[in-house]
């Protein structure tokens, strides 16, 4: 019986090719679709699982208390962590470390090589496991920082050569060149860590680096903890906040700490400070919604359409049951050619699963650490594809072998025009999801289109920022060196440029009855005439007057300086929503500030359009010999000058690196995850419309072949082409429009939320709802008249002749 | 073999009752040959599909082989005629995805009967039937007469004592219309097979032993040859 129904599914599927050819498109499509979503959200989901102790791993995540709408930092005091560990006994082990980028002299390149390198100290071998291959990374030698390279690394760069007792040089933003020991080779480290490295340095830390400093200045590291297994976090939280107040008493605990479990660090990290892999496990829900809709539209196609063919299968099923079939029979035919379609396209998009897996890891940006082909995960889809099968076959096969015998001794097939409730409810499902996403892909259009061409305060084209540098004693001569180069309109050394942050350091001011903090970018004082600031009163800042800027060495003592700056009547410009909100006087002395402001300059957006307004100080140095260069080309002129520059810092500094970037392009980068998520929706509503329509489509070839009787008597009466299309029309537009309808809300919803992350967004409008609307009339319109136009021009005579 | 008692079939239309049979009654036995005649729409094919028990009549008794009909339940009435009766149609309603081995087959499958022994029985068949070279077309590479065959064959395959055929000749030619009958008038001396046909043509009623006029629903005259 088995046997017999696979090859009757076999004969039936070639017999009605466009039928399946439909299906198999759908199908494979919306398979296809969800693998490789799947895949992707299960490759963020096994994200620092596989840490042997990453169960008892812990991040220090610390959050200012006393300054309102502080955000938690993923960093904390450097002492933090060794303090801990002294003072709970629940701590067993700690490490500070972060993945930077490091240049390394790796074979040949003067420049070396980038390489992602997850600075440590010893402590990572009491949290982290890592195969060793060669050597014993784990003994520390004191006088070098130890480096321990993955196998990856030792391959490319020394031939697989054992390289543990070598130095290397790594190339630092700052200071000079720094040797580092090789202790050992390990086996590379999975894609699917936050920690994502090609090598791992040690280096112990000071001892003074080990306590919480209590002169206030703190510098901040990313802390990992390891807890005895079986501890009550919540409690060992509360126990820390209590010894923090303690410890810093008389004042009032400042920060409050929280711990952050190792497993939930990529996903779940919308903290401050730095972490460069990062995931969103808002985007998984995302991408796992959009999958399941993708499938779940592919599969209404499959049952409207397996339906809409009860009427041309009644003959069979009817003569069927007059030879005896009874109907768990005929349901078992059906639903095995149910399985036979989705069999056949899940083995299609197996093929091709792996074609496509590579853009995929091109968009994400890095290799997956997991694919299809690992053995469970393969086995539990085929699993999966197999229920789906079984559940989306048994209502269409339930409903296929309905037909009571008799039907077929009755010539007349009955209400076949009509469209059953549930079949409206499936197209009206399918549209509704159609045009929500094509809805929401018109706004993260707008709002990123908004973003783009917002006027940030200064102009971001036609200016090239060189990365930060330790100018040493040569930044002013490379500076004048580099103005002197014809299409260069002004120069400026800065430690703030567009999309580095909100500025050099920051001050907690007292505003009415809260604490806010007010952010200061220290530049020489050229940077307002470098980013075209717009003098709003007073005056700029003036490297004639020398009075405007500081000695750039008062800096090198940290904070207490400032103050002692601000004391005095430094004089500095501001934006004009700093001087409102901080209530400053042009020329005077504020009684709660520092310095003089001179100028008030328009506002500007310092951080991207995710955050508002921050009030912000400019201030200027003299001589600043660290920081990054803001350079103002004449448009065009980009190319010619960055190979001059290039020659330039080639001649000042040889053993570094030429980093530069188009300011535009810095800007870019802040809203990339807006810009993926763009190309995304754009992808998945093309796909869904298209397979909406396919399913469209289908239906109309099947009325419109139902009702080639009605349509030919029709004409016979009269009726021309307008008529017949506006009748076959006329009832998916009205689905269509209950679609629209219903999509809406949902995605106003939908958008609203989504835009709650921009300080600065666009309104949702109600042409945005309209426009989604026509899209999808249009191309189902489209769709529609394909057949209905061939069914209207169709002879009347050929439909109408009897047998 | 079967009788029928005060059978009706109505359909209610407003406060009307719109009789198609109103109360027949009838008695087959067995190794009988039946014509059943009568104009369009006096109730031939809703009689005879309610003794195939395709259909259900409103009101009356029905049995079949001194089983209770109008008292069993869709499966046991299924098993029933799945055991005893061979249905042939005017319109043949052979499957048109399968091949007519395949078509002959498919009762067999139905009853559950064994694949090699399935195999003997329509080898069987298609010999006698001489339509073994013919056996993987389909049926529309098959005239109306070889369709017509087929569908006979089909309705043979479970060695059914019963064989309900309505207007098996209608869609032929005369000639093809003769051999059919004579099949039939064949299988009914030989092999003692029940026939009951329906018919519009005297020529064809004649082969038959008994001839049954229906009128608006009534059984206007019966008479024996």
């Amino acid at each position: 019986m088995f046997k017999i129904n696979i090859k009757l599914a076999w004969r039936n599927l070639w017999k009605h090719k466009s039928y399946s050819l439909i299906n198999i498109v759908g199908l494979t499509t919306g398979l296809l679709a969800c693998l490789i979503v799947a895949t992707v959200v299960i490759d963020e989901l096994s994200y620092d699982t596989n840490w042997q102790k990453g169960d008892n791993i812990y991040r220090i995540i610390q959050q200012n208390s006393h300054i309102k709408g502080s955000k938690p930092m993923s960093a904390a005091f450097s002492g933090l962590a060794p303090s801990l560990k002294r003072d709970m006994p629940e701590v067993t082990g700690y490490c500070r470390m972060s993945v930077i980028t490091e240049r390394v002299k790796f074979g040949l390149d003067p420049e070396g090589v980038a390489v992602k390198n997850l600075r440590a100290e010893p402590g990572i071998w009491d949290l982290l496991d890592f195969k060793v291959l060669q050597g014993d990374p784990k003994k520390y030698v004191s006088g070098y920082t130890n480096v321990v390279i993955s196998r990856k690394l030792q391959a490319r760069y020394f031939n697989g050569q054992n390289v543990v007792g070598k130095i290397v040089e790594a190339l630092l933003d700052f200071g000079k060149p720094t040797q580092y020991l090789v202790t050992g080779v390990i086996e590379n480290i999975p894609q699917n860590t936050h920690l994502r490295a090609d090598m791992i340095t040690v280096q112990e830390y000071r001892a003074s680096d080990n306590i919480i400093p209590t002169n206030g200045a703190y510098t901040f590291e990313t802390q990992y903890i390891l807890l005895k297994s079986g501890t009550d976090v919540p409690a060992f939280t509360a126990k820390v906040n209590k010894w923090y107040k303690k410890h810093n008493a008389p004042k009032p605990a400042d920060y409050i700490y929280q711990f952050q479990p190792m497993k939930d660090i990529y996903l779940k990290s919308d903290f401050g400070g730095w972490q460069s892999v990062r995931g969103s496990i808002q985007n998984v829900y995302i991408f796992s919604a959009v999958a399941v809709l993708l499938l779940l539209i592919a599969c209404i196609n499959f049952v409207n359409l397996t339906i809409s063919r009860v009427f041309n299968r009644a003959k069979e099923t009817g003569i069927r049951k007059v030879l005896g079939a009874g109907k768990g029979q005929l349901m078992l035919r059906f639903l095995t050619e149910s399985v036979l379609f989705f069999a056949i396209s899940f083995v299609i998009a197996l093929t091709l699963y792996p074609f496509l897996i590579k853009y995929v890891e091109e968009f994400m940006g890095h290799k997956l650490a997991i694919n299809l082909y690992s053995s469970a995960f393969l086995l539990g889809v085929i699993l999966v594809v197999l229920l789906v099968s079984l559940g989306t076959g048994l209502y269409p096969a339930w409903y296929l072998s309905k037909p009571k015998p008799v039907v077929i001794l009755r010539d007349k097939v009955s209400s076949g025009m009509q469209l059953n409730i549930l079949k409206k409810a499936l197209v009206v499902g399918q549209f509704a999801i159609s045009v929500s996403i094509i809805i929401i892909t018109i706004v993260v259009q707008k709002q990123l289109n908004f973003m783009n061409t917002k006027d940030l305060g200064f102009d971001k084209n036609n200016l090239i920022n060189i990365d930060y540098n330790d100018w040493g004693k040569y930044g002013q001569a490379f500076k004048k060196r580099v103005k002197a180069i014809p299409g260069v309109q002004n120069a400026s050394i800065t430690n703030w440029y567009p999309s580095s942050g909100t500025g050099s350091m920051s001050i907690e001011m007292p505003i009415g009855k809260e604490k806010k903090e007010v952010f200061f970018i220290m530049a020489d004082a050229d940077l307002a005439d470098v980013l075209k600031f717009k003098t709003k009163s007073g005056r700029l800042l003036s490297s004639a007057n020398v009075s405007d800027a500081m000695n750039a060495d008062s800096l090198m003592y940290g904070m207490s300086d400032i103050a002692v700056a601000q004391k005095g009547a430094l004089p500095l410009i501001t934006t004009q929503y700093t001087a409102n909100l901080l209530d400053l006087k042009l020329n005077k002395k504020g009684d709660k500030m520092f310095g003089v402001m001179v100028g008030v300059i328009n506002d500007f957006y310092s951080e991207s359009l995710h955050n508002k307004l921050k009030p912000t100080i400019i201030q200027a140095i003299s001589d600043p010999n660290f920081g990054a260069m803001l350079i103002r080309v004449t448009p065009g002129a980009g190319k010619q000058v960055l190979s001059k520059v290039n020659k330039i810092f080639k001649e000042l500094y040889p053993a570094k690196a030429f980093e530069y970037k188009w300011v535009g392009d810095l800007i870019d980068e802040q809203y990339k995850t807006e810009h993926k998520l763009q190309q995304l929706f754009t992808v998945f509503s093309v796909l869904i419309i298209f397979l909406a329509c396919l399913g469209l489509f289908g239906l109309v070839t099947f009325t419109a072949e139902q009702r080639i009787k009605e349509i030919g008597i029709r004409k016979v009466l009269g009726a021309g082409v307008p008529d017949i299309v506006a009748l076959i029309s006329k009832d998916y537009l009205w689905l269509i429009a209950i679609a629209i309808v219903v999509a809406s809300p949902v995605a106003w919803y939908a958008m609203s939320k989504w835009l709650q992350d921009f300080a600065y967004r666009i309104n949702i409008q109600w042409w945005m709802f309209a426009l989604g609307g026509v899209v999808a009339v249009l191309i189902s319109l489209l769709t529609i008249s394909v057949q209905s136009v061939k069914a209207a021009i169709a002879n009347p005579v050929k439909s109408l002749r009897s047998e | 073999m079967l009788s029928l008692q005060h059978i009706s079939k109505y359909y209610q239309a407003g406060g009307n009752k719109t009789f198609v049979l109103n109360d027949i009654n009838l008695e087959v036995d067995e190794g009988e040959f039946v014509s059943i005649m009568g104009p369009s729409g006096s109730g031939k094919s809703t009689l005879l599909n309610v003794i195939g028990m395709l259909d259900e009549p409103s009101e009356g008794y029905h049995y079949f082989v001194n089983q209770p009909v109008h008292q069993l339940k869709e499966k046991q009435r299924s098993a029933l005629y799945k055991q005893y009766i061979g249905f042939v149609f005017q319109a043949y309603h052979l499957i048109d995805e399968l091949t007519v081995y395949e078509n002959i087959e498919t009762p067999l499958i139905y009853q559950d009967v064994k694949g090699s022994e399935r195999k003997a029985m329509v080898a069987d068949m298609l010999d006698r039937f001489q339509m073994v070279g013919k056996k993987d077309l389909f049926p529309a590479q098959l005239s109306g007469g070889q369709q017509q065959l087929v569908g006979i064959a089909r309705a043979l395959i479970a060695k059914p004592k019963l064989i309900l055929a309505d207007e098996p000749t209608g869609n032929l030619n005369s000639k093809q219309g003769e051999e059919i009958m004579e099949l039939f008038r064949k299988l009914n001396k030989e092999d003692g097979v029940t026939i009951i046909q329906v018919t519009h043509s005297e020529k064809n009623a004649e082969y038959g032993s008994r001839i049954i006029n229906l009128l608006d629903g009534r059984i206007e005259s019966s008479k024996k040859f």
